[in-house]
């Protein structure tokens, strides 16, 4: 006896999204009962679908307002409310990335209700506030999931560089940092996982302390929204995410194993993810991951590199839980390295500098080995996040973000003596930082989306071993406000941010003490308008400016840099950085051809550099060159383009080039240290499960470098010849990914002008790397 | 509900608990602690020359007692020679910024397979010779014999080279840990 109704019903958003301009899309089905039953025995059941993919929506709370009865739905979206009574109810149905939807409803028989809401992910992407999808095409400054995959098992470092206008700068085979646009170090921020990544940034021969392995998204931000991150981020803020915990819908066990070995190096890396939401009905999610990784001496095409050895093992764990209103999350990770650095760089004295520069060939032919000897580095990073987000409605956001991390750098320098009982390093930096961030996001104010922020840091540096930079306790706090909005077609972004800074700085000099303190107080900006030129391209303009205080080691340190027998010299008398950043990029893309370039021009005062002094100093292993910072005005500019054509349906093709100047400003002269211009170019060809991916990379000579500036000229221009094989293939429903890769097919020798050990040794030879991605998932039983 | 705020609360507590508990460990080095100094480093160099007629004995140095880097080293002493004449020469590396000093000597001499001190002079008339030996009878170089010429002045350039399974004698091999150029002027 029973007959369906079609029920016409108003709804009412809240307060706050009355102020939504999104208007939803809503048909109810109410299935109900003729008859009457007693007062308090009706049932309401229902579905909540999500309109965008017309899919179930699990995990909508679902709440009769007057009596606060409320329900999740379940995976397949459905919900059912028992013992209602008879009266009219006032339904609140809500989803964390939804709309929230109030529905009026007068139950007088047992009802079933079908609700399409609206799935807008107001997650904030990548830090992201997008009001339209501006980034969908921009492979420019982000790298996909399919790169990052192409990429597992290598550095971090490795990863970003496959984004226009990243280079790398090495210390021989086993150290890289991402250069941007020609600056590295204390000017490139990485940001993992919501947090500055806190390290000793500033060292050359310092690698990124992050495991590769986790990131599922890896973003240069070019946008205002960097301001949120740093203010000195003169070069570029890289973000890296994991994936987002909260995209689980089951409590399926899910994960996967990624293992590569490679043939140089007889290399092997092992990384597992795992995680699940506890239960379909209880929204508590955990996920863990862990990476092994050892690596032995690497071969050049014609000798092994002595003590060019890896070892490094990583874990994290994360722990989510969400209500509607509310999501926290833990993370917690692990990173832990030790890296050989290669004998024959490690110099006594100048005399041996420009006896080493001046062999083709180290003396050592070297042999394998997974040892690892002096000199090396010791490093372990901590880092641990809490994050809350506050959501009041899909429009309003508070989040807050705690976080603590610690880094510990050990250097062990040759022994002059093998037998020498000394196991202490020669080098001990213990750096802790504890950050908090909390920011208000507000969407469609008056059609302007915002975030207002503040920012604090606390950081001590302590410093043991041979005096190179002084402990120091730094303390940071900044505000920003970050705003975008539309005006018809043209998207505007802009951000202010004001910094300020302490420092308290301990110099040793023979057991004396001096206590330096310093303030410093910065305002940062960021303007950007992109707007459409026609259907399928589209220009992005950028003015913006950025402040860059110098940093202790830049103030004071002096000591000597056994890697290249220099001493470095600080400058106590050093002013902040003033960067002034213009850059135009356009952007097209049609249905077979995407192509993107970006000219950028960036005006530095007082660019705080490294530069060779004219007197060199004398200590008991003879005079040594020493290198001083110096301070003056430079200027960057360059263009990055990248174009991809699909050829056919099978073969597509993709170009990016990079070309980049720098120059002092006052004296007029060449900036030491600049990348040269480069060209990648690779074909794509799929044929069924298989996709076959050639590259050419051709580096040019640097010849903008005047000779009393280096020790030796710059290493020639080189073509690299590297090929990519992928094949995936299903077994019991799941998908397997196996990549061959080969890196330096023709064995080519070549030296990098970035890589700091270009004066003695080429660069590694032919490298076979197999890829193995195993998924995991797991059946649990149902609860 | 009931079990959402427990689970909260205790989410709360604990990472309360975690941050501060990884932030206060009392044993880490503080920022304005000294920094300990454990490497190994040769301050000072000591020349010490007998005169074989006379028995007197004569001494020069080389002092930095910060090593490479800091502070500029403090003292370099100007080798005075009387001419024709013959010196038995002991050269002794010294750690001054150890409390008690170290004779960085004693561990050269137990590994003198892998050392080898070099002398060379140019512009003065002096000859040196090498007159000790390591366990395969390669030269060492701690003890020296020491012939002046005429008046003459010059330098003298003297380095320590470190051979680990490498030393066959020639000086261009290894790394150096000391390489000090003193002048010379014989009277």
């Amino acid at each position: 006896m029973k007959k369906n109704t079609q029920l016409n019903i108003t709804f009412l958003s809240d307060t706050y999204s009355l102020l939504i301009s999104v208007v939803l899309f809503i048909a109810f089905f109410v299935i109900g009962n003729s008859t009457v039953n007693a007062q308090c025995l009706f049932t309401i059941k229902g579905l909540v679908i999500d309109s965008s993919e017309n899919t179930p929506l699990e995990l909508s709370y679902v709440q009769l307002e007057e009596n606060k009865k409320g329900t999740y739905t379940n995976k397949r979206g459905e919900f059912q409310i028992n013992d209602v009574c008879a009266a009219e109810y006032d339904i609140h149905i809500s989803h964390l990335q939804c709309e929230h939807l109030h529905i009026k409803l007068n139950i007088t028989k047992d009802t079933f209700i079908v609700v399409y809401i609206k799935h807008t992910d107001i997650e904030l992407q990548g830090g992201k506030i997008t009001m339209h999808t501006h980034h969908e095409d921009d492979d420019f400054n982000s790298l996909n999931l399919t790169e990052i995959n192409a990429k597992k098992g290598q550095s971090i470092a490795d990863m970003i560089s496959g984004i226009a206008g990243v280079v790398l700068v090495k210390s021989g085979s086993t150290i890289a940092k991402p250069m941007v646009n020609g600056l590295v170090g204390n000017r490139v921020i990485l940001v993992n996982n919501d947090v500055r990544q806190e390290g000793q940034n500033w060292g050359l021969d310092h690698a990124p302390e992050i495991d590769g392995n986790m990131a599922t998204e890896i973003v240069l931000i070019k946008g205002a929204d960097a301001l949120r991150y740093a203010s000195d981020g003169i070069g570029g803020v890289v973000l890296v995410n994991p994936q987002s915990i909260f995209k689980e819908r089951t409590n399926q066990l899910k994960g996967n194993i990624n293992s590569s070995v490679q043939s140089n190096g007889r290399g092997m890396s092992t990384s597992i993810q795992l995680g699940q939401k506890v239960s379909s009905k209880f929204p508590l999610f955990w996920r863990v991951y862990g990476t092994l990784a050892q690596s032995g001496n690497i071969k050049t095409p014609d000798y092994y590199l002595n003590n060019t050895g890896k070892r490094e093992n990583n874990a994290a764990a994360m722990l989510a839980y969400q209500t509607t209103k509310v999501k926290l999350d833990l993370f917690y990770s692990f990173f832990n390295n030790k890296i050989a650095i290669y004998q024959g760089a490690h110099i006594g004295n100048l005399t041996d500098l420009k006896l080493a520069i001046n062999r083709d060939e180290p003396t050592d032919k070297g042999f394998f080995t997974y040892d690892i000897n002096r000199p090396f580095q010791a490093i372990s990073h901590h880092l641990l996040k809490k994050k809350w987000n506050f959501l009041f409605n899909a429009n309003n956001k508070l989040e807050w973000i705690v976080s603590y991390q610690q880094n510990h750098r050990q250097e062990f320098d040759i022994l002059r003596s093998a037998n020498s009982s000394n196991t202490a390093a020669s080098f001990d930096y213990l750096i802790k930082s504890t950050m908090t961030d909390l920011v208000w996001s507000k969407k469609d104010f008056h059609h302007v989306n915002f975030k207002l922020g503040v920012y604090g840091l606390h950081q001590t540096n302590a410093f043991s071993g041979r005096f190179v930079i002084p402990g120091f306790v730094h303390n940071s706090g900044a505000a920003y406000f970050i705003t975008e909005w539309d005006i018809k077609k043209v998207h505007f972004e802009a951000a202010v941010r004001n910094d300020v800074k302490s420092i308290r700085a301990y110099l040793w000099n023979q057991g004396v003490q001096t206590i330096k303190d310093l303030f410093f107080n910065g305002f940062t900006y960021h303007t950007q308008m992109k707007a459409p030129l026609t259907k399928q391209s589209f220009i992005t303009l950028t003015q913006a400016s950025s402040w860059r205080p110098p940093m202790p080691n830049e103030l004071y340190i002096n000591g000597l840099h056994q890697g290249l027998a220099t001493i470095e010299v600080g400058d106590p008398n050093l002013k902040p950085e003033r960067s002034f950043n213009q850059q135009i990029s356009y952007h097209y893309h049609s249905k077979k051809i995407q192509f993107e370039a970006e000219l950028y021009y960036k005006r530095i005062n007082n660019f705080i550099n490294l530069v060779p002094d004219t007197q060199a100093q004398l200590t008991i292993r003879g005079a040594f060159p020493v290198f001083k910072y110096e301070q003056y005005d430079a200027e960057i500019y360059g263009v990055n383009t990248l174009l991809k054509v699909e050829l056919s349906q099978n073969l597509a093709l993709n170009n990016q080039t990079f070309l980049l100047y720098g120059n002092q400003l006052t004296p007029s002269r060449f900036l030491n240290q600049m990348p040269p211009m480069s060209n990648r170019f690779s074909l794509e060809y799929k044929v069924k499960k298989w996709v076959i991916k050639p590259q050419i990379l051709y580096t040019a000579q640097q010849k903008r470098l005047l000779p009393e500036m280096d020790f030796k000229a710059p290493p020639a221009s080189y073509f690299r010849f590297d090929a990519n094989l992928e094949y995936e293939f299903v077994v019991h429903k799941q998908s397997f990914q196996i990549q061959l890769t080969v890196l330096n097919i023709t064995n080519t020798r070549y030296r990098d002008y970035l890589n700091r050990f270009r004066y003695f040794v080429d660069e590694p030879g032919r490298n076979f790397i197999v890829k193995l991605n195993i998924p995991l998932n797991i059946k649990t039983q149902k609860k | 509900m009931k079990l959402k705020n427990q689970f909260f609360a205790s989410m709360v507590v604990l990472s309360a608990l975690s941050i501060s508990f990884s932030s206060c460990k009392s044993d880490d080095p503080k920022p304005a602690d000294e920094p300990k100094n454990e490497s190994e480093l040769i301050t000072t160099f000591k020349i010490e020359l007998k005169d074989s007629l006379t028995n007197n004995i004569k001494t020069f140095y080389f002092k930095d007692l910060d090593g490479e880097g800091g502070n500029p080293p403090t003292q370099l002493d100007t080798i005075r020679l009387k001419s024709e004449s013959v010196y038995l020469c002991s050269v002794f590396m010294l750690d001054e910024s150890k409390n008690p000093v170290e004779d960085i000597t004693e561990e050269i001499k137990e590994e003198a397979d892998e050392h080898l001190m070099v002398y060379k002079v140019t512009g003065a008339n002096l000859s040196i010779q090498i007159t000790d030996k390591d366990s395969k009878s390669l030269p060492l170089g701690l003890l020296t014999k020491w012939k002046s010429g005429t008046v003459s002045n010059g330098q003298l350039l003297v380095s320590l080279k470190h051979q680990p399974d490498i030393k066959d004698g020639s000086a261009d091999k290894g790394e150096t840990d000391v390489e000090i150029n003193f002048p010379v002027i014989i009277r």
